[in-house]
């Protein structure tokens, strides 16, 4: 059980969810499907007096195509759950990625925003956006106005957004995410190991597209956070690329081998 | 440890450390505090209790206690307890109560040695012409049953002691409370509801001390103590974990000459079950096989890993890997395929167990359990498997025997009684924990009795104030005791029945039969009386009345077992042996070592089959939870020996998914003493699959496998390293 007693929130607009945090910098947290929050508050590793259900906002639960830079563009927003982006299948290679996640009953609670923004480490949502360049679509408190200010909205390449965690601004949260509908409709490969069962988190998560010879790939499990890089022709590992991470699920070497693995048949699958 | 602040809290009772109270507790050998006193001897030893109000007070203080801890040597192995100037867990092992069977060594970390000295197992291992030499281990796990423990104590005004506990032993425990705290028995109430699975991690004691201690200390309030899961895991007991070494000596023919055995069970930081574990893998060394000369010593060993209690299997699966393994290399190391090794060497009645115990005419058909497996699984057509590319097949086959491991005078009691429709009431000893025995006993009754299944009422709880005693729900012997109890008592109720009858009718008791609801002339059925007009007595036209209720009361108890002789082990402890063979088909990606198991195969021979699909539902179970202990459910250590995958999120189990094709048969050779012929069945389908699992995968990757858990990488390393062949 959670011993102790929790206020939550639950806005109707963007406006009211940045006012809501305003009101308790540092004791609110914005919360999505939930899944991780509620089992860290039992466990103790979540302590936060305060939550905003952010996932219902119009611009957090809507699913549309909208014109991004000149460009058309698949949007999905931060609270849309998981089986909702497997089942819309407009961009597959983040429903493929998404399936993979958890298992069934919990991909109706998991979000793509929560997936990507939580705290743990894996982020598979994120691969697809990483590989085929998406951006992230993000609202927080004005930086002018003080307590009273209003809200700031900002689009950034999730790339330059991402370094370990998402680098958001403290009371920023994720509206959504949006990937070229060109790029969307790229060939694909994904690839997933894990140390055994299937419903575990990825030893190894792989995603790359090929763009007019050029490819990206991204990858999650492997080092302590997602990762991706871009080559021309077949895709190599950077003789800099950083060592993967050894722990309890795989060693270090295992790892290695499972991309060398996967990298080997990304061009074949991309043909 | 600095408690003040919880002391504090809101709504808090009580903050309670382990030296509150001097008492040890424990099953066989009484080595545990209630809560660690001064050191702990496992990662998620119980240091403080809380007592609160509700429990949201109680966690929120919990929480506010500041414990310091200052790392010692940690003990991560058996042979690291053994080796010399290793540190002495259990300091007073020599002052510690404990029953005669187990066998401490004090001033070691050795809580039990089972020796068996069969033959000579020394001058039959020199003599041999083929000799193999094998070195297995697995880590200790947790039985993750879906019922996390539970238990509630309360101490009434007039002394009186309740406890309701999710136990396999109401009895266990209340006769373990009544010697721990000097406690009249018959004060002490142990209830027993449905309890949500057990495993054997419920058989132990371990929650209801802390629970009477607690209550105590409150002036007998009612205390509640419910594990979280990851308290569940690492707080309360879970199953052994094993060092072995194996030496078979044989024939070139591939008959088995001699066994040298040295089983190292890892029990962690307390005994609890784990010493009889021990002792039960003891004289089940060698397996179901022919073994003439055999020199075995069984070890339960400290070390600092959470403790370990009775698993499935009860050191039947530890031991059947181990062999199982050791068999694989002497087959390789003959040339010969495993099945025939196992043919030949396969126990026959009129052999003797590694004990001395020799198998009688109630012995199961072990040759024909292989041959069933082997038909399954399609041995001859591809018995050493087949490449597709990166991905190979290949098949395994194990067998397994295993006999309860029970105190000698092991009972079980039945009581029936009737209603005034003619329905029947059962009560038994026995927990229902899901694995049905509450409808095989039903079964049994309305089979005895002639009426119909909806007729028979057996009561769910269990409690020690009017259930009649029952030693405990565990060693797969409920339906065989309890059963053979019931039917006891029925035969009781049945001649009262007839002495009833025998007026009315006007006739002798013994032309009476009982069958079909009714009470008959045996040689002219239409002079009867329906069981309704019996059972609370008949009453003739006028009103006279004669009879009263009909009590039925039945027992049994263990029958000819006997104690081992603590120098060679020789004696009989085992009831009834269940006989077996189990196989698996796999596919293995090479280039990565990821795995599946296809098929699966397991065919017992269980004497009489007394409701089929209960019966292959025990079977499956335990097949998948083998398919688990062996690919990987057991804890991972960190340096200090803290528990890295303590919780279910890292832990993992076998999902739905991931479950092969079942192939179930049962053979019935009938058990002489068991109800109906029946014997027990509810744990063996675990025993063989480790090994068969093994044996498949060490073929299919070409490199022998020693140790558990397997795993993708771990079979990539072993490819790699490439040594050895199929073994």
């Amino acid at each position: 059980m959670i011993p102790f007693d929790i206020v939550y929130r639950r806005p109707e607009t963007v406006e009211e969810a940045v006012a809501a945090w305003r009101a308790q910098p540092g004791a609110s947290i914005y919360y999505s499907g939930g899944t991780e929050i509620l089992t860290g508050y039992r466990t103790g590793t979540y302590d936060a007096g305060a939550v905003i259900d952010v996932k219902r906002l119009p611009e957090c639960s809507s699913r549309d195509t909208r014109r991004i830079a000149g460009h058309e563009a698949l949007y999905f927003g931060a609270g849309l759950s998981l089986n909702e982006v497997v089942e819309d299948a407009s961009f597959p290679l983040l429903a493929a990625s998404a399936r993979r996640i958890a298992d069934h009953s919990v991909r109706n609670r998991i979000t793509l925003g929560g997936n990507v923004a939580g705290r743990l480490p894996y982020r598979e949502a994120l691969l697809p956006f990483l590989a085929a360049g998406g951006t992230a679509h993000l609202a927080g408190p004005s930086l002018e106005g003080g307590a009273a200010g209003g809200v700031d909205r900002r689009e950034l390449p999730v790339r330059e957004l991402h370094a370990k965690r998402l680098l958001l601004r403290p009371g920023e949260f994720l509206l959504g995410l949006s990937v070229e509908a060109a790029a969307a409709g790229l060939p694909f490969y994904h690839d997933r190991a894990t140390s055994g069962t299937e419903v575990d988190y990825p030893i190894l998560a792989l995603c790359a597209v090929a763009r007019s010879g050029r490819y990206a790939v991204a990858l999650s499990g492997y080092l302590d956070a997602p990762a991706w890089l871009e080559s021309e022709g077949t895709p190599p590992l950077p003789k800099d690329f950083p060592e993967p991470r050894s722990d309890a699920r795989a060693s270090r070497p295992y790892r290695a081998e499972l991309l060398r693995l996967s990298l080997s048949r990304v061009e074949d699958a991309l043909k | 440890m600095d408690a003040a602040a919880a002391r504090a809290s809101s709504g808090v009772r009580g903050v309670f450390t382990g030296e509150d109270w001097k008492v040890l507790i424990g099953l066989y050998l009484g080595d545990k505090p209630p809560l660690a006193r001064g050191r702990v001897l496992y990662h998620g030893e119980p240091v403080v209790a809380v007592v609160a109000d509700d429990e949201a007070s109680a966690l929120r203080a919990l929480r506010l206690v500041e414990v310091e801890y200052r790392p010692l040597p940690a003990i991560a192995t058996p042979r690291e307890a053994l080796a010399p100037g290793a540190p002495i867990l259990h300091p007073e092992l020599g002052s510690y109560r404990r029953i005669p069977a187990i066998l401490p060594e004090p001033g070691s970390n050795v809580a039990n040695r089972t020796k068996i000295r069969k033959g000579d197992a020394d001058r039959a291992m020199a003599a041999a012409e083929v000799r193999i030499r094998g070195e297995f281990s697995f880590p200790p796990g947790d039985h993750c049953a879906m019922e996390p423990r539970s238990a509630q104590a309360e101490i009434l005004a007039d002394g009186r002691v309740l406890v309701t506990s999710s136990t396999q032993s109401p009895f266990g425990v209340r006769n373990l409370l009544a010697l721990g705290f000097g406690i009249p028995q018959g004060m002490i109430i142990v209830t027993a509801p449905a309890v949500g699975g057990g495993f054997g991690g419920k058989a132990g004691i371990q929650l209801e001390p802390l629970a009477y201690l607690l209550s105590r200390a409150l002036g007998g309030r009612p205390v509640r103590l419910a594990n979280t899961r990851e308290n569940d895991m690492l707080g309360s007991p879970g199953r052994p974990g094993m060092e072995a070494r194996v030496s078979l000596g044989a024939k070139r023919d591939g008959t088995l000459l001699a066994a040298d055995i040295e089983f190292l069970f890892d029990s962690g930081g307390y005994a609890d079950y784990a010493v009889n574990v021990s002792r039960a893998a003891g004289y089940a060394c060698t397996g179901p096989y022919r073994i003439p000369n055999v020199k075995s010593d069984s070890l339960c060993v400290y070390t600092n890993h959470p403790f370990a209690t009775a698993f499935r299997g009860f050191g039947h699966i530890e031991m059947a890997f181990c062999i199982e393994r050791a068999m694989d290399i002497l087959a390789a190391e003959l040339g010969m395929d495993p099945v025939e090794l196992r043919l030949k060497n396969a126990v026959l009645p009129g052999d003797t167990t590694p004990s001395g115990s020799r198998l009688d005419a109630s012995t199961g058909d072990l040759p024909r359990c292989i041959r069933t497996v082997a038909a399954r699984l399609g041995w001859e057509s591809a018995p050493r498997g087949e490449a597709r590319g990166d991905e190979v097949r290949a098949k395994g086959i194990s067998c397994f025997w295993k006999a309860p491991a029970i105190p000698t005078f092991t009972d079980a009691g039945a009581i029936v009684s009737f209603n005034e429709d003619g329905s029947l009431n059962v009560l038994t000893g026995v927990v229902e924990l899901g694995q049905g025995a509450l409808s095989g006993l039903a079964q049994i009754a309305a089979g005895a009795l002639g009426i119909d299944l909806a007729k028979i009422h057996v009561a769910g709880d269990v409690s020690t104030d009017r259930s009649p005693h029952d030693w405990t729900t565990a060693a797969s012997r409920s339906l065989f005791m309890a059963g053979r109890a019931l039917l006891a008592a029925i035969d009781d109720a049945k001649a009262q029945l007839r002495r009833i009858a025998s007026q009315p009718l006007r006739c002798p008791e013994e032309d009476l039969e009982v069958s079909g609801g009714r009470v008959f002339v045996r040689d002219d059925p239409e002079i009867s009386l329906a069981l309704e007009e019996l059972v609370l007595g008949y009453v003739y036209p006028g009103g006279n009345a004669i009879g009263g209720p009909v009590i039925g009361r039945g027992s049994y108890i263990a029958r000819g077992l006997s104690d081992l002789d603590p120098e060679t082990g020789s004696g009989r402890p085992g009831l009834e042996w269940t006989l077996g063979a189990e196989g698996v088909e796999v596919e293995l990606e090479k280039s990565t070592g990821r795995f599946r198991v296809l098929r699966s195969a397991c065919c017992m021979d269980v004497g009489r089959v007394v409701n089929p699909a209960l019966a292959r539902g025990q079977a499956v179970g335990a097949m998948a939870m083998g398919i688990g202990f062996a690919t990987r459910e057991s804890f991972a250590f960190g340096p200090g020996q803290n528990v890295v995958n303590g919780s279910l999120r890292d832990y993992k189990l076998m999902r739905f998914g991931e479950e092969p094709e079942y192939f179930v048969d049962f053979l019935e050779t009938p058990q002489g003493d068991g109800p109906m012929g029946a014997r027990g069945l509810g744990e063996q389908g675990i025993l063989g699959m480790p090994g068969a699992i093994a044996q498949a995968l060490s073929r299919a990757a070409g490199a022998p496998i020693r140790n558990l858990p397997i795993t993708p990488e771990t079979l990539w390393r072993s490819m790699r390293a490439g040594s050895g062949g199929p073994r």
